[in-house]
Order: C-alpha cells, then structure tokens, then sequence
C-alpha cells in the first residue's frame, strides 16, 4: 500500500500527464460497458417479450421486409382479410389464437393518430366452429391431432376464459375476446398524453385510398396498460371498422398467428406457407434471431470499438508513461538515491500505469452506465440492465493494456542512472 | 567506517579514454568530516556517486562497514545506501508533489515502515529543523533554506551512519549555509561520518579533513581544524 | 362415349340444380321440416373452381336428393345480402361451402375445393348434428350411448347436470344402438353399437375430446376432466384465470 499511496498522491496532486490516457481508456471501457449493457438488455427484453407473446407466428406481405416486431404492421402494404379465415377453417394443429391487423393513419381533432384495427376473437370463434365435426372426427382419431404435441391445448380459437375477455389484456396476450365496432382502445401513453377516459367519444378522420375523406365516431372502451412498445402510443378499433375508414375493403397488414408451442411453430409456418399464396410467413424467433443478429453485430462492435480504443490507450499510456520517466528523471534518481531497487522504481511506473486503467477503467464504468440508462431510456423504454461481465472485462482488460503498455517506460525507468540526482539537469 | 582501496573510474568520451578518478586510497571513520574540493569537472560527483553505492568503480573497492559495496547484488546495495548512507544535495531533490512531512517519509517509506512510525519520526526530525508549521507545506511552498532543512531531515530519516553531501550550500544564503554546515559538524559528534563536496572554502574549512581532487587524483589537505579519526590517503 | 357422359352430366345437373340465392330463408325452414340437410356454396366469380364445386355439389345432391339440397349464393349479390352476412362469407375464401343440417347446425365447411366424401361427412345423424349444434353454442356436450335395451342414465351424468357451476355450459346426448339412424353416430364416436354397459364422452367447443368414461363415472370426475381439459368457461375456472 506505501507504493501505491504513494502513486495515487502523485495522480491526485499532479493529474496532467495522466489525464489523457485516462479519458482515452475510460472512453474504450464506457463504449464497451454502454454497447453491451444495451445489447444484452435488448435481447432480455426481446426474450420476455418472446416468452410473454408466445411461439408466434406472423403472416406478413410477400414483400415486407421485416424490422421490428412491433412495426410489423406499418408497412403499408395488404394481404385479404380471407387469410384469417382460411386459417381458422384449415384447423391446423397448434393454432391456438390469431390476431390480423390493419394499421392506418387517421386523424384527431387534426392531430396525426396511428388507428390499429383489431379482430375480436368472436369474430372467428363462429367460423371455427363451423368445424366442430371434422375436429370431432380428428380428435377421436387413434392419435388425436390436438394432443399430438405436449403443451397443445386442441384446435384453434376456442372458448375464451378468465382474462382474456377483459378489454385490457390485449396489451399482454394480443388477443380480444370482444370488441363492439362502435368501441375504441387507447394505448396508456397516448391516453396519458391527451388525458383520455373510458366513454370519452372521438371523432377520427382518415382518407381513403380512393382519396375520399372517412370519418368514425367511436367511444373508448378503455385504456389498455402500459407496454413499453409502440402500441402505447397507438389507438386500437374493430378491424371492419377500419377497414371502413380505411376504404380498401377487407384486408389486413398482418396475421398474428400464436402458436401453442414452440415445438409447432416451424412446422406451422411451413403449413401457412403452403395455405397462402403470396405471404412471407415469419415465426417470431426468426423475428427475434434478427434482432438478436443486429444486437450482436452491435455487441461485436462494440468489442472492435474497445479493441481500437485499448489500443490507442495502450499507446497513448506508453507514451504517457515515456515522458512521465523523462520528465521525473531526478525524482526517481532520487528515490534510487534514497534506498528505491531499480525494481522498486520499474514497479511504480507500471502501479501508476494500472492505477491509470484502473480509474480510467471504472471512471469508464460510470459513464458507460449512464450512456446505457440514457440511451436505453430513448428506445421504446428499454430497461437497461448492467452487464457484469463486460464491466468486468472492460475494466480488467483496461488495468492489462495499462500495464503492459507501461513494461517499457518502467524499465526505462528502472535503468536510469541514479547519479542524475548528483547533476544540475 | 568506508573505506576506498584503489578506486578508480573511467569512461568513454568518443574514442578517448577519460580517467574521472584514479587509484583513490583513503578510509573514512566515524566522526570524521571530510570535505572533498576541486575544480569543475575533477571527479568530486563521481567518487560522491561511487561512495554512495550508485556508480560502480572500473577498478579497486569501496568497503561499507566491511561490505564491499560493488560486490553484492543491486536489492542488498539499496537497502544498504537506505539504512546507511544518507544524502543531502545541491538542489535539495525534494519530490514536488509530496509536502515537507512525506517527503521526510519517503526513506522510510520505500521500507515498508509503517505509517505511524514513520509519520513519528518525520515530525520529529522537521521539529528538529525548525520546521513544525511547515510540515504540509509543499516544497514550492518552502524558501530554499527550509527546502534544504527538510532535505537534511529526510537524510536523517533512516538514521545513516555515512553522509554524503553534494554541494549542500550551494544554493543557500550565508545564514542558512551556516545552518547546514554546523548541523552536518553536530552530526558528526553523533558517531556519524561526513564527506561533504564542496567549492566552498569556508565550508571546506570546517572539515576535520580535506580531501582535493585534481584530475581525478585524490590527495589530502590537513586542515587547522583538527578533529578526531584516522585518515589514510593514497 | 364421352358426349353421353356429358349429357348424362347434364341432366343430372337439371335434376339436381341449385335453389335460388333469393329464396335461401325459404329453402331452409323446408329443409328443417323435411329433415333435409342443405349446402349452401357461397362464390365470387363463375371461374373453374366454382364450376368444379358446383359440379360436385350438384352430384352429390343428386345422388342424396331426399336427405339433401343446395344453394348457390354469389358474395355480390345484393338480393342475399342477409345470408353473405349471416355467415360472413365476404371474408370468406371463395368458393366455400357450407353443410348446415336441418337443426340449423354448420356440420362443415370447405373451402376452394370439396369432394363428395367431405360433402357425405357434413350429413349427421340426429343426435350427432343435436351434439353439434351445442358445441356450437359453446356448451359442453355429455354424449351417453345406450347399450340396446338401455334407458339408465350414468348417475354421473345426473351429478354433473346437478353441479352449480357447470350445469349451465354442459348440455347431455344420449343414444340408443337400438335406434338404427344412430348407428353412424355410434361409428364415428369410435363405440361399438353391442356394448353391454352405456358409454360416457365428453367434448368441449367446437369439438375437443375431453374424455370417455364407463357407466360408474362419478359427476366429480366429469367435473375434474372439464375443469382439467381447460375448455370450460364456468365461473369457477373463471375466478381461478384471474
């Protein structure tokens, strides 16, 4: 601890030279910490929200390129709303829930309001019905089809039960039990922002795509709970109703198709893929591999980024380290002078050296974490989480690259001459 | 106490052969007070350097209370210029960055002593000099004849037998020279030994001996102030 | 040969033709009082598919004529506006047909293509189409098959009906393999009409197999198996969702 000290005080009553090097290291370590924390913050995110959404499955336009889960169904284009239907009647095995949307944009007191049409699933429980014998005939089948896949609670769009006919679990489970034409959804942030209440009735505005102005008076219904998604943000209406504001007849952006597993979900998409022509069927962990194939080329990056910045903080301590030996040449004749072993004085240049990684590299820690709260906090309301490990990497890796950067200033030091502290320099 | 036996050092200047110092004989024991004088460039640092354990002899031994210096390995002759040897020098070579009390310290501290120890003795030795309301002072914060009082403590930190002194009042005024000089006599009366180089001739003239050194050979001036302790000159 | 074909084709056709799209209301009250069944086939466009459905219905009715008919409802057709919307089919693919039984009951639907086996299917018996048209009314049905000679109710079945929660979602069947119109019902629930003892199953909408059981199945483990089988939306189940 007495050589230690004794460099601490020097960095504290003496901060210049080491200033520089510090910012360089805390500046790799604040990208590492900052990159990681948010990526893996991201794919924690997305996992939850996989985990809370189910082995899903999204039936998007042929030629939709898909960035984001939540915007699957702002891309402007259609595929018929018969779709739903052929999945509902084709009873497919796994099939449990389907959710087609329709996204438009409308207009508030002349305000811009993104409109979401939502099928209610009694809707289709009526079409699936229509079913019963030919379900009745497969489940009594010697292996019946429902049963096929452990988990697989039967055929699709069955009887709803407990929550899933409140109005407010569409923010969890995608699914509306029920939903009169006439009725609105308001997303919490949304509903926040314009201080909007159950009964409250709104007048929205669209154009038709033949150009003619449509109008919808509807009620809200209710004010669904905050999820950290875009839906926050959004108004949410029969899909028919939409469709009527909208004027392109029965079509939908996207089919939501909520698998009962995950172990069907592949299998099922096959199936959708055959069923319907001219759709891109996408299951969710495809979804989620491309986020998690972005946030990992992020990650990478990030760990490029580091590898640059640790070494140019390697070159820049070097040479921190270089003018440091030359410019407390007496200083450490001195110390030689006064009993300090070339070692001695070799092993000071590379403490000071690691003290600079380590304080550049917790300084680095500090503000990587805010960057990665502040920028977390601007994305959907991402809850970031910090990442032990690359903090703990990033701060060792920063003492490391300190020190080994700092071996030949130290041995420059350690072979100094003693005699200069009997010289006018 | 030290004890130089046919010392000699050269070096390469270009392609010529400079002798600094040549076939230098002579003891020095305790009590004594030996100043070395010469010219500029005659060998006074380097024979300093060589009896301080820092610059190593081409020819002959330098003996330590019966070490020979040069003669063991680098770890042992450190330890032995901290726990034996004490320096004092022209520019007082205080660190910038450490107050009057750690750089008091600092012999101690390079040994692993422990910090209250050491800070005890430290504030001892500056209340010796004069010095207790400077103790937190840094040394640009000091005049340099408090700068030179605090270097004088930190030799004494580690209680040296043999002091080396390298033009200690070169940079001082008359009061302060006077200061040092009869610190560095007070010394010697505690069993301790001094060489002190010097250009200074009233200096010089305090010194039981007076050793001059004219290219870089060694020969030795009685001086009127006798003071106990042998002496031997080559 | 082939022009006799053809012509043979056509007179079935003639014989078997589809009731107008404008008298479907009164094409259904007389099939519920024949005891018909009727296929409604909904279409956009006079394209192959509908004229190969067409050609399959109208063969199959013809073949079945005094258990069957058929009407042909075009989407756009504004006189059977009432039946589009009834059954939704403008959000239906095209073409599809519909099998309803005289109880009113959908017993299948099929979608762009049908074959007279899937046509054959969609005609029930009458305790079958019974069965059905509960599942269709999201009840859950109790089917008891009587041995011959059999009239005693499992008391199961009697508890069951008797259970505060579930006595409003559980409707019961019963059957006799005496009853010989029965006997396609007993073959597609997989029980044999010379059963000695009576048969007990259950299915849950719009056609989930809960469970078979014999005739000393207590109400409690009906009552366990629904609850269990997660198809049940009695308020107990309810509650416990929350």
């Amino acid at each position: 601890m007495g050589h230690f000290g004794l460099i601490l005080t020097e960095m504290i009553r003496r901060p210049g030279p080491s200033i520089t090097a510090l910012i360089v290291v805390a500046m790799g370590v604040s990208a590492l910490v900052a990159a990681e924390s948010i990526a893996s913050s991201s794919e924690r995110q997305i996992a939850g929200q996989m985990q809370q959404l189910g082995a899903n499955i999204l039936v998007l336009p042929n030629d939709v390129s898909l960035q984001d889960y939540y915007a699957a169904d702002t891309h402007g284009q259609s595929i018929p709303e018969e779709y739903v239907s052929r999945i509902t009647l084709a009873q497919m095995t796994g099939v449990e829930e389907l959710s087609p949307k329709l996204t438009i944009d409308s207009q508030w007191n002349s305000d811009p309001i993104v409109l979401t049409g939502i099928l209610p699933r009694t809707e289709f429980y009526q079409k699936s019905s229509w079913q019963s014998v030919s379900i009745l005939s497969a489940e009594l089948a010697p292996v019946p089809v429902g049963k096929k896949c452990e988990g697989c609670n039967g055929r699709s769009c069955q009887i709803s039960s407990g929550e899933k006919t409140q109005l407010s679990s569409y923010s969890s489970t995608r699914i509306i039990h029920e939903l009169d034409k006439d009725a609105l959804l308001i997303g919490a942030d949304l509903a926040e922002a314009y201080g909007i209440q159950a009964g409250d009735k709104i007048e929205l505005s669209s154009e038709m795509s033949s150009g003619e102005p449509s109008r919808a008076s509807l009620t809200v219904a209710g004010i669904l709970p905050t999820t950290g998604t875009t839906d926050d943000n959004r108004m949410f209406a029969h899909l028919h109703t939409v469709q009527e504001l909208h004027g392109e007849g029965p079509v939908v952006n996207v089919i939501e198709v909520m698998g009962c597993c995950e172990d069907v979900s592949s299998g099922l998409a096959d199936e959708l893929d055959s069923l319907l022509p001219g759709v891109r069927v996408v299951t969710i962990s495809q979804v989620v591999e491309a986020q998690v194939t972005v946030n990992r080329v992020m990650n990478r990056l990030s760990w490029v980024l580091f590898a640059l910045l640790m070494a140019i903080s390697g070159a820049s301590i070097a040479s921190v380290m270089f003018a440091n030996v030359t410019e407390r040449k007496r200083e450490l004749g001195t110390m030689l002078a006064l009993g300090a072993t070339p070692t001695m004085v070799g092993r000071m240049i590379i403490l000071k050296a690691s003290a600079i990684g380590l304080v550049g590299g917790i300084a680095g820690l500090a503000v990587g974490v805010i960057a990665a709260f502040a920028i977390g906090g601007q994305y959907q309301s991402l809850s970031v989480g910090i990442q032990p490990q690359a903090a703990l990497v990033g701060v060792v890796v920063a003492i490391l690259v300190a020190a080994i950067a700092s071996f030949l200033p130290a041995r420059k030091a350690a072979q100094l001459d003693p005699c200069v502290c009997l010289q006018e320099l | 106490m030290i004890q130089a036996d046919q010392v000699s050092k050269s070096y390469l200047r270009g392609e010529d052969q400079v002798h600094a110092l040549q076939t230098a004989t002579f003891g020095v024991q305790p009590g004594e007070f030996v100043a070395v004088i010469g010219p500029s460039g005659s060998g006074k640092s380097t024979l300093l350097s060589m009896l301080g354990g820092m610059l190593s002899p081409t020819a002959g031994r330098i003996v330590l209370d019966g070490e020979s210096l040069y003669d063991v390995s680098i770890e042992k002759r450190a330890a032995l210029r901290n726990h034996k040897i004490g320096f004092v020098f022209q520019n007082f070579n205080l660190i910038p960055w450490l107050n009057a009390l750690e750089n008091v310290e600092l012999p101690l501290r390079l040994y692993g002593h422990d910090r209250k120890s050491r800070r005890t003795a430290a504030t001892e030795l500056l209340e010796r000099f004069g010095l207790v309301d400077r103790i937190l002072h840094r040394p640009s914060e000091l005049s340099a004849g408090q700068q030179q009082r605090v270097a004088l403590a930190r030799m004494l930190a580690t209680n040296p037998r043999l002091i080396l002194a390298d033009e200690p009042t070169g940079n001082l005024d008359s009061e302060t020279r006077d200061l040092v000089v009869e610190t560095l006599s007070e010394l010697c009366n505690e069993d301790r030994a001094v060489v002190l180089v010097t250009h200074d001739d009233a200096v010089s003239t305090t010194a039981s001996r007076v050793l001059q050194i004219s290219d870089g050979l060694v020969t030795e001036q009685r001086n009127q102030k006798e003071r106990p302790g042998k002496n031997a000159v080559a | 040969m082939r022009t006799f074909f053809y012509c043979l084709t056509a007179i079935q056709f003639a014989l078997a033709g589809p009731a107008s799209a404008a008298d479907f209301n009164k094409t259904i009250k007389v099939a519920a009082e024949e005891g018909k069944y009727t296929y409604v086939m909904f279409y956009r466009a006079e394209d192959t598919a509908t004229r190969q459905m067409s050609s399959v219905i109208g063969q199959q009715v013809s073949k079945t004529a005094r258990n069957t008919n058929w009407i042909k409802v075009g989407v756009t057709d504004q006189s059977a506006a009432d039946v589009v919307k009834k059954y939704d089919a403008s959000r239906l693919p095209m073409p599809t047909v519909i099998g309803v039984a005289p109880n009113g009951a959908v017993t299948g639907v099929f979608q762009m293509q049908v074959n007279q086996q899937q046509l054959d299917n969609a005609i029930l018996t009458p305790r079958y189409s019974e069965m059905v048209k509960k599942l269709q009314e999201q009840k859950i049905a109790v089917v008891c098959l009587q041995p011959a000679g059999g009239n005693t109710l499992p008391v199961g079945i009697k508890q069951l009906e008797a259970d505060t929660n579930l006595k409003n979602h559980v409707v019961k069947v019963t059957a006799s393999a005496d009853d010989a119109k029965e006997a396609r019902f007993f073959e597609r629930m997989g029980v044999k009409t010379d059963i000695k003892k009576p048969a007990v199953l259950v299915f849950a909408p719009p056609g989930v197999f809960v469970g078979r059981f014999d005739e000393n199945v207590s109400g409690q483990q009906l009552a366990s198996a629904i609850h269990k089988s997660g198809q049940c939306s009695c308020q107990h189940c309810q509650s416990k969702n929350k």
